[in-house]
């Protein structure tokens, strides 16, 4: 072999040809690979789009706004587009790129790269495109493309009917209920004092008169916020948890653990005549009822019903401790105590005034006692300023004598307080000052502490009917129940029920007073405001499982409710064991 | 056909017929042999590294039998001088056999077309510039006058890596001279077997002529001719360019082993091989993966290793591999096309 001449830098018409022959395949080729390119970018833009619309849309379907969703289908149609156009952009290859993949997709070792750079060389020869034109007939027939379909795009289906589904599904109403729950509420002339004087209240312990405290605090800022202006829900939170606040703070003889005391109680108190209402006013667990009864009681001048009802009180009180029912047995003591001092102030007055004390007490004829407490307490006290110095300084000492009582609870008349009134009764304002004692003494503070909370969860209800929060009950309808008061046969306050057999209820509506003796009760189960009405929501969270709460009662006429029960429909006549395997079965 | 292509034709067989006849010879080391002739035909010196015995100089005895070249062989010791490898000066004789005053140039045995330069590392940095003064320039200059080698000067210069007590490392810079430089390594048990079978017998079979000093003239002019596409060379900048561990391309693992990276010489000699080796597959272009292949011969002693990489026992073949996983051929739209696909 001889050397090898260097090859000529003209190329000749047959490689001109055979050039350009190349040239227009491979841009042939090129184009293919650009529309798959586009293709799989456009499917890609679409996925996009349909991501995006069908999440604008159920975003949208918050606001229930037509112009919304279709601002949210042109943004997602944009957006895609944008990506569309960019990707596409982006994707796109120079003649060279082009080369280069049909290259590494064919294993030519760079051949048509090459080609395409070599176009204009000196050195270039037909070797190389006599090469790249096999190569090209290769590619023609097997191109190796960009894949186009990918896993991806089998969403496109179920994308694209989803976001035709919430495209068309009508919208649902302009959503008023999100709306409100966002508004702001304000009520400049809103007054929460009763429950602002909750800190006034006398407290079973230093830990209820701190809670106490805290309410108080927390309906006065409730207060101050309500006339500034505030979320709805908050206040919503608010009154909620003052209402929870208040329900806790009851003195509660009706639980479950200390059934066995009470029912002992009620036996002891059930073996005196003088005593059998204690026992119901007990069974009920109501402690007002309870102190009305114990009133009603000490109202009788005589002395033998005192002292049987002293023993019944006292052989109760020790029932209910050794069965293990605290709050019963401090309940009933509590009524001992005050019985005993009023039984020695009326025996000291017996002594000193002898035949005259009835007609001291009563100066009404026929009557055999005091209509209340509050009655007695200024019966007692002008009986008491009837008599002579000298008599009321014996009262005095016999008081002090005879009454060495046990340690009262706080803001509890004591006998020894009283015999110093009465010492000091001389005195200017003295007479007035006693009568304040003996109102105080009449009611026992358990019974003020449960009035006043009453007072102040009505005073609650009427708040949140007043900022809307609880809907307003209808016109009165026939057989509206009679109020709380109306039980006793004077005219009460009852307010028109709901008509849904809601049952009567205390509370401070607008109604005129109604004589309760011309009201017959429909649902007549007492209504309790320590439970919430029925299907009425308050903001709470919903009730679990276990929770006892009030539902509305079909019960015959003349029937009494009992809140313990179940149903809130009396169950006297009910087994106690049944009613007790009852309750433990819808017990959490 | 076109002449390119009618010399790429004749180009395959004759190589084919050259790689058998060393072949016939020199048993084995078939990389080894490969790699010579790429830088026989891109016109390059080859460094051989190796232990002795490995048919080092058998093979540059078989190379210049089969091409028909002029060879000769330097070894290279502490006491050899410059002019040793170089020729010098010497009063020649006159018709009475007498000196006469007349000074005559005594060429050394540079003065030929293939030279064995053997254990180079021995002889003093004096004596090493001499020679690769010469294969850079490709003459040598005595008292004065420039004297041009052989065109066809091809240099095989072979170091031993075991035995470095009283040798001169050749410095990076005199390293770079060096188109390529090949490892030989030891053969396996089936090229020992054929070895002592054919040195041990009575007569040794010995290789047939079969190219021509101008054969190969014409194959290196070929390998100039062979046609790179624009992305190859940047593929080639790129790899030399990530080689370096200030330049931003590259890797943790070349920033921590390298000192030095390789320079431009690197890169042309990337190129020429790359090119010899589509000329020994008949192919007038070159592609990604003649680059690929001649990488780590061509750039093993032109990489400096830090201390850093010497500590961590960091090879110069790990980071060449790196440099090789690393860099890309292609645009990366290319690679998201082709991994799309």
């Amino acid at each position: 072999m001889v050397a090898m001449p260097r090859v000529s830098a003209t190329p000749d018409a047959q490689l001109e040809t055979f050039r350009e022959g190349f040239f227009s395949r491979f841009e042939a080729l090129r184009a293919r690979l650009r529309r798959r390119q586009l293709a799989t970018t456009g499917l890609d833009a679409a996925l996009l789009a349909l991501v995006a619309g069908a999440t604008g849309l159920a975003l949208v379907e918050l606001h229930a706004s037509t112009p919304l969703r279709l601002a949210a289908l042109g943004t997602a149609g944009v957006g895609a587009c944008a990506y569309g156009v960019w990707t596409a952009r982006r994707r796109r290859l120079t003649a060279v790129d082009a080369a280069l993949y049909f290259d590494a997709q064919s294993d030519s070792g760079e051949l048509l790269v090459s080609v395409l750079e070599l176009e204009t060389s000196a050195t270039a020869s037909s070797a190389l495109p006599r090469r790249a034109d096999q190569l090209l007939g290769k590619l023609e027939r097997q191109p190796r493309l960009p894949k186009l379909w990918w896993k991806r795009h089998l969403t496109l289906a179920p994308l694209l009917a989803l976001t035709l589904w919430l495209a068309t599904r009508p919208l649902p109403p302009p959503g008023a209920h999100a709306a409100a729950q966002q508004a702001r509420i304000s009520a400049a002339g809103l007054k929460l004092d009763t429950l602002k004087r909750l800190s006034n209240l006398p407290a079973h312990d230093a830990e209820q008169a701190k809670r106490l405290r805290r309410l108080a605090d927390a309906a006065r800022q409730l207060e101050q916020q309500l006339q500034r202006g505030m979320e709805r829900r908050e206040a919503q939170h608010a009154l909620a948890s003052l209402s929870d606040g208040l329900r806790e703070e009851h003195l509660e003889l009706s639980s479950r653990d200390e059934r066995q005391g009470r029912e002992a109680a009620m036996a002891e108190l059930e073996k005196s005549e003088a005593t059998r209402a204690l026992a119901k006013a007990l069974g009920d667990g109501d402690l007002i009822e309870l102190d009305q009864a114990m009133q009603q009681l000490s109202q009788r001048w005589e002395q033998e019903s005192r002292k049987q009802a002293l023993q019944a009180l006292t052989a109760a009180e020790k029932a209910a401790r050794e069965h293990g029912a605290a709050r019963v047995a401090d309940a009933l003591g509590e009524q001992r105590r005050r019985t005993a001092a009023l039984d020695a102030l009326m025996d000291g007055l017996r002594a000193e005034l002898g035949d005259k004390l009835p007609e001291a007490l009563n100066p009404t004829p026929g009557s055999k006692g005091a209509a209340d407490g509050a009655k007695l307490s200024e019966a007692l006290s002008k009986a008491i300023e009837g008599l002579s110095p000298e008599q009321r300084r014996r009262l005095a000492k016999r008081l002090g004598e005879q009454l060495t009582a046990p340690g009262s609870n706080p803001g509890e008349a004591s006998p020894r307080e009283l015999a110093k009134m009465l010492e000091q009764l001389e005195r200017p304002g003295g007479a007035k000052a006693l009568g304040e004692q003996l109102r105080r003494f009449a009611d026992s503070p358990s019974a003020q502490r449960e009035k006043r909370l009453r007072e102040a969860e009505r005073e609650l209800r009427q708040a949140e009917r007043q900022l809307g929060l609880l809907p307003v009950p209808g016109p009165a309808a026939p057989g509206g129940g009679p109020g709380r008061d109306g039980r006793d046969g004077t005219p009460g306050s009852g307010s028109p029920g709901s008509g849904g057999g809601g049952g009567p209820k205390a509370s401070g509506s607008s109604s005129p007073p109604l004589a309760a003796n011309e009201l017959r009760s429909r649902a007549p189960a007492a209504f309790d405001p320590r439970f919430p009405e029925a299907d009425v929501s308050r903001g709470q969270a919903p009730a679990t499982p276990g929770v006892q709460s009030q539902r509305p009662v079909q019960a015959p006429r003349g029937a009494k409710g009992n809140p313990g029960s179940l149903s809130g429909a009396d169950d006297h006549s009910v087994p106690e064991e049944y009613r007790d395997q009852v309750g433990r079965y819808f017990a959490p | 056909m076109d002449a390119l292509e009618a010399r790429l034709t004749e180009a395959g067989p004759l190589l084919q017929q050259v790689r058998r006849a060393i072949a016939t010879t020199l048993v084995g080391q078939e990389p080894v042999v490969e790699q010579v002739l790429w830088a026989m035909l891109a016109g390059g010196h080859v460094l051989l590294e190796g232990p002795p015995g490995l048919g080092k100089t058998l093979l540059v005895r078989t190379l210049s039998a089969v091409l028909g070249l002029k060879s000769s062989r330097i070894q290279f010791t502490p006491d050899l001088m410059p002019s040793d490898v170089t020729g010098s000066q010497t009063l020649a004789l006159d018709a009475s056999g007498r000196f006469g005053g007349q000074l005559e140039l005594q060429r050394g045995p540079v003065f030929t077309e293939l030279l064995l330069a053997d254990e180079i590392n021995r002889a003093t940095p004096k004596t090493q510039s001499a020679l690769l003064e010469a294969m850079q320039e490709r003459a040598v200059t005595l008292a004065g006058t420039r004297h041009a080698l052989p065109p066809l000067f091809f240099v095989l210069a072979t170091q031993n890596p075991i035995e470095m007590e009283g040798t001169y490392p050749l410095p990076e810079a005199q390293l770079d001279r060096f188109l390529l430089k090949v490892t030989v390594p030891f053969p396996g048990e089936d090229e020992l077997v054929a070895i002592l079978e054919r040195t041990t017998g009575p007569a040794q079979a010995t290789s047939d002529t079969s190219a021509t000093g101008a054969q190969v003239l014409a194959l290196q002019a070929l390998c100039r001719d062979i046609a790179v596409a624009e992305p190859v060379y940047r593929y080639a900048a790129r790899l030399v360019a990530a080689s370096h561990p200030d330049s931003a391309t590259a890797s943790p693992l070349v920033r921590r082993a390298l000192r030095y990276g390789a320079g431009v010489r690197a890169a042309q000699a990337l190129i020429l091989a790359a090119k010899a080796c589509a000329v020994i597959e008949s192919r007038p272009h070159l592609a990604f993966a003649d680059l690929q292949r001649v990488a780590a011969p061509v750039l093993r002693h032109r990489l400096v290793r830090s201390f850093e990489g010497e500590a961590e026992g960091l090879t110069v073949a790990a980071v060449i591999a790196e440099l090789l996983e690393q860099v890309p051929t292609r645009p990366a739209r290319v690679e998201q096309e082709l991994a799309r696909a």
